[in-house]
Parts: C-alpha cells; structure tokens; sequence
C-alpha cells in the first residue's frame, strides 16, 4: 500500500481487493445470515407493534408506516456502515493487513471496492425488508414519491462516511472497537431519532441529534407520512451535512492509515 | 461453593480491567430503555392505556432486558472460556458441570445488576420512572424470567459446544426471536394464530401479558405467574441436561480442545 508516491488509480488492483471481500463473505454465512436475520426481526417487531398500536394511538392509525418505514430505511445505512467495518476487522482478525500495507494496494482502491462491497451487502440486506414491510404490514415505501430518491441517497452516503470512520477507529483501537461495531447501531438509534421525532429526546441529547444528519432524513420521512407540506428544507440540511462529514471523515481515513503505518502499529493490531 | 466462587472471580477480574467489556455491561440496557423510553413519550397519551403508557412500555423493556442480558451474560463468560481457549483447563480441573452453570447464572446476574441497575437508575431521573412505584409485585415476575434465561442460555451454550464459537451470532440472535413471539409491547392477539401457537410455549409470554394486567387493573395475576414459573423451570432442567450431554459427547469425541477454532 503506497501511499508517498503517487500512483495511479487502477481497477484491476481494486477489483482484487473486491474479490478479497467476495471469499471472505464466501467463507462467513453465519455473518451474511445474521445481517440479513435481524432486520428481519426487527422489522417484524415493529410491524407487530404498529398493527397493535394503531388501534391504541391516534398518531400510529394516522401514519401505520411509521416504524416499519423508518426501519427499513435505517437498514441502510446501518448494513452499510457495519459491514464496511466489519470486514475491515476481517482483515485485521486474520492478519492479513500487514500483506495488504505490503502490497500496492492504494487506499483509494481499498475505499472503492470496500465502498462497491457495501452497496451490494446494502442492497441484498434492504430489499427484503422493503418487500417484507410491504408484503406483511402494506408499508409502501413508494409512497414516499421524488423525496425517497433523495432520502436513499442521503442514507447512502452516511453509510458510507460512517463506515469509514468506524474503518479508521478499528485500525486505531483494534479489536475492541470490532465488537462495538454492531453495538453503536443501537446508540446512533438513539439520536438518529428513527421511531420517534426529534422534540421526545431530552434538551441533553438534542444537540448531539442536530450534528447527525440521520435525524434530519428521519424528520422528513416522518414530515411526508403526516403530510407536512414542505420537506425540502430538511433534505437540503442532511445533504449539506452529509457531505461535510464525507470530507472529513475522508481526510480522515487517509491520515489513520498514514499514522498507523508510520508508528508500525498494523502489524501487531491481529490480537 | 468455593470453586463456583474462584469461577465467579475469574469474570469479575476479566471485567474489572477491560473498558470494552464494561461498555457492553452498561451500554445495552440504557440505549435499550432510551429507544423506547423516548417512543413512550412521543406516544404519551394519545394511547388507550393513557397515563399508564410511559410505565406499560417502560416497565415491559426492563423485563426484556433483564431477560436478553442475564441471557448474554451467562453465555458470554463461557464464549471467554472458548475465545481465550481455555475451556481445556476448566475441563481437567477439579470443576463440575454444575459448578461450571452455577458460575455462568451468577456471572449472567452480575453483569445484569449492574447494566439494568444504572439504566434504571437513568430512566427514573429522565422518566421519572421507576419499576418500583407500580407495586413490588413486579419483582416477583423476576423469577420466571431469570429462569428462563438460564435454561435458554444454557441451549445456546450447548450448541456452542457442538458447533464451535462459529455459531456465536445465536448468543444474540435466538433472543432477538423470541422478542416479538413474546409480545414485549402488544398483547400476543396481535400476532397471527400460527406464531400464536409458538409464543404459548414461551415463559416469557405469561410475564408480559401478566405485567400488562397487574399494570392496568391492578389485579396480580397468579396463575399466569404459575405458569410461566412452571414452563421457564422446565426450560431450564432442559437445557441443563442438554449441557451436560452437549459437553459429555464433546469429551467423548475430543472436541473439547478445538472449540475455539474458528
């Protein structure tokens, strides 16, 4: 992996990491069941919810997608976030970083094949739930018309800047952080603010909601199911959002790396 | 007693010097009341159960969660042993199988006090709620789901014995299952008569209808309690059992000492 010249950009070398991810995925039908297995539970738990609230609330029977909607959507950037991750740590687990920083791997094509990995793990893992939420509990995520276009895009990319942070946070703490991957799903669940809208979290954790561009998207989605006239101003904030953290967080990921290989770290992240 | 103890201390020091280990004791059962804890306030009283909603869902996710963690917990300490490799050492120790489960339910219930204790303690100060304000009657309803996690945590720990650490995801995953057979939230009628037939079978069930009961009439339903006393017990001779066959044929066939391989 060289990174002090200037090399560049090749498809062969990165469709070889591609084709790296592709038998690792191969070798882990436990992990793949499991990534598509919860967002089936989950989905089926608030579709459950939902046929029984609505007849309980009154804000449940007036939007019945509310939940399952929102939760297949967050599926997205989830699945994205967490695999991209996850196979990161794959690496690291079998010891196989130290030959990738050997190779001429550029961390531009390790970032797009990781990237091309995540989209197709992403779209194996969401289009059953979309369909599960249809065929079950009659959420039509088309409802949503032009603006779901723009919501799947802005979910895409924060999949993507988060799956690469937590990449650069695995490289720098190791395995630690590797069990924490799934688990910071349930804290981004929080102040994402999926089920419920923004005003339910305390004054303590508004703030963090408004630095993270989920909530925005989510905000939207729910603005469209009750029929709030105009949402475009909140799509425009996670947008804007959105890609600032992408820049960052793609600087970012090249300095980690440059760090860790300077400080000779990456070979002893394997235990 | 006093090697169910040396077990006991060997996970406590585990936990007590790695910041990971202590992060998931804690973090699971706080995100765990905040999700539902903010649903149940956005909800609030547009609900028929009116101003019992905040402590219907409050009460019903600390019952879930005491349940999923006490059923983590006492897996996790046996996934250590499988990671770590050194279940070889336990089997030629003096330790027997049911010192060994005895271990792993006190591990189970440490790590749950603690985690479910300080969530709780956050919940009251942000919901101004407590499981305790309802009536102690609640407490009982405790037993049958400690029970149950225990005999349950034992299956898994007995597939973990057949199949190797390969087959971790089930610590999370067969719980994740019976969450919405167990109608945490919503009375069972919700669910479709197929799925219906599964959650009778299922503890847990009884505990959630019945605290739903004792939370809107007032009235301690004890033959739900019963039941679900009964069913959680049998769970757990059952998985008991299952155990100590599943680490016996293990024995037998020498696998003990491979398991951690992945």
């Amino acid at each position: 992996m060289e990174i002090y010249t200037k090399v560049p950009f090749s498809f062969r070398r990165s469709y070889g990491y591609f084709l790296q991810l592709c038998y690792f995925l191969k070798n882990s039908w436990a992990g793949v069941l499991g990534s598509i297995y919860f967002p089936i539970i989950t989905m089926v738990l608030w579709g459950f919810t939902t046929s029984f609230m609505k007849d309980h609330s009154a804000t449940i029977a007036a939007a019945t997608g509310i939940f399952v909607g929102a939760q297949a959507l967050a599926e997205i950037f989830f699945r994205m976030y967490t695999s991209m991750a996850a196979t990161f740590a794959h690496d690291i687990r079998s010891r196989s970083l130290t030959s990738l920083m050997a190779s001429p791997l550029q961390l531009t094509e390790m970032m797009s094949s990781m990237l091309v990995m995540a989209l197709i793990r992403n779209f194996v893992c969401a289009v059953p739930a979309f369909i599960l939420a249809d065929v079950f509990f009659n959420v039509d995520i088309r409802e949503l018309g032009i603006d779901l276009y723009f919501i799947l895009f802005n979910l895409t990319l924060l999949g993507w800047w988060m799956g690469t942070w937590m990449t650069v946070l695995v490289l720098k703490s190791g395995l630690a952080m590797q069990r924490m991957i799934y688990g910071s799903v349930l804290a981004f669940n929080v102040i994402a603010c999926i089920q419920f809208p923004l005003e339910a979290l305390p004054q303590l954790l508004k703030p963090l909601s408004y630095l993270f561009p989920a909530s925005y998207i989510f905000e939207a989605f729910r603005g469209i199911l009750m029929h709030q006239p105009d949402v475009s101003g909140l799509i425009i904030k996670a947008t804007a959002l959105n890609l600032f953290y992408m820049i960052i967080m793609y600087r970012y990921y090249f300095k980690g790396f440059k760090r860790a290989m300077a400080s000779g770290r990456s070979i002893s992240l394997g235990e | 007693m006093q090697r169910v103890w040396g077990l006991f201390l060997k996970n406590f020091y585990l936990i007590k010097s790695s910041l990971p280990r202590q992060t998931q004791i804690f973090f699971w059962p706080m995100i765990d009341l905040f999700i539902w804890g903010f649903l149940a306030m956005f909800l609030g009283n547009s609900t028929h159960w009116g101003e019992q909603t905040v402590a219907i869902i409050l009460t019903a996710t600390a019952l879930a969660s005491l349940f999923f963690n006490i059923q983590v917990g006492m897996c996790m300490p046996y996934m250590e042993e499988l990671w770590g490799r050194t279940l070889g050492h336990i089997m030629v120790s003096p330790v027997r199988s049911i010192e060994l489960v005895i271990g792993f339910i006190l591990v189970g219930l440490f790590r749950c006090i603690l985690g479910l204790g300080l969530a709780l303690g956050v919940a009251y100060f942000l919901f101004h709620y407590s499981i305790f304000i309802n009536g102690i009657y609640l407490v009982y309803y405790f037993t049958p789901l400690v029970i149950f996690a225990a005999g349950l945590g034992l299956i898994i720990a007995s597939m973990l014995t057949r199949y190797g650490v390969g087959a971790d995801f089930l610590v999370f995953a067969l719980a994740a299952l019976l969450a919405p057979l167990s109608g945490v939230v919503y009375p069972i009628d919700v669910l479709p008569s197929l799925l219906q037939k599964f959650s009778a079978i299922l503890p847990t069930m009884y505990v959630f209808a019945g605290m739903r009961e004792a939370l809107l009439t007032g009235v301690f339903n004890w033959d739900m309690f019963y039941t679900s006393l009964y069913l959680a017990l049998t769970y757990l001779v059952l998985g008991f059992g299952i155990f100590c066959y599943a680490l016996h044929a293990a024995r037998k066939a020498g696998r003990v000492l491979s398991i951690g391989a992945e």
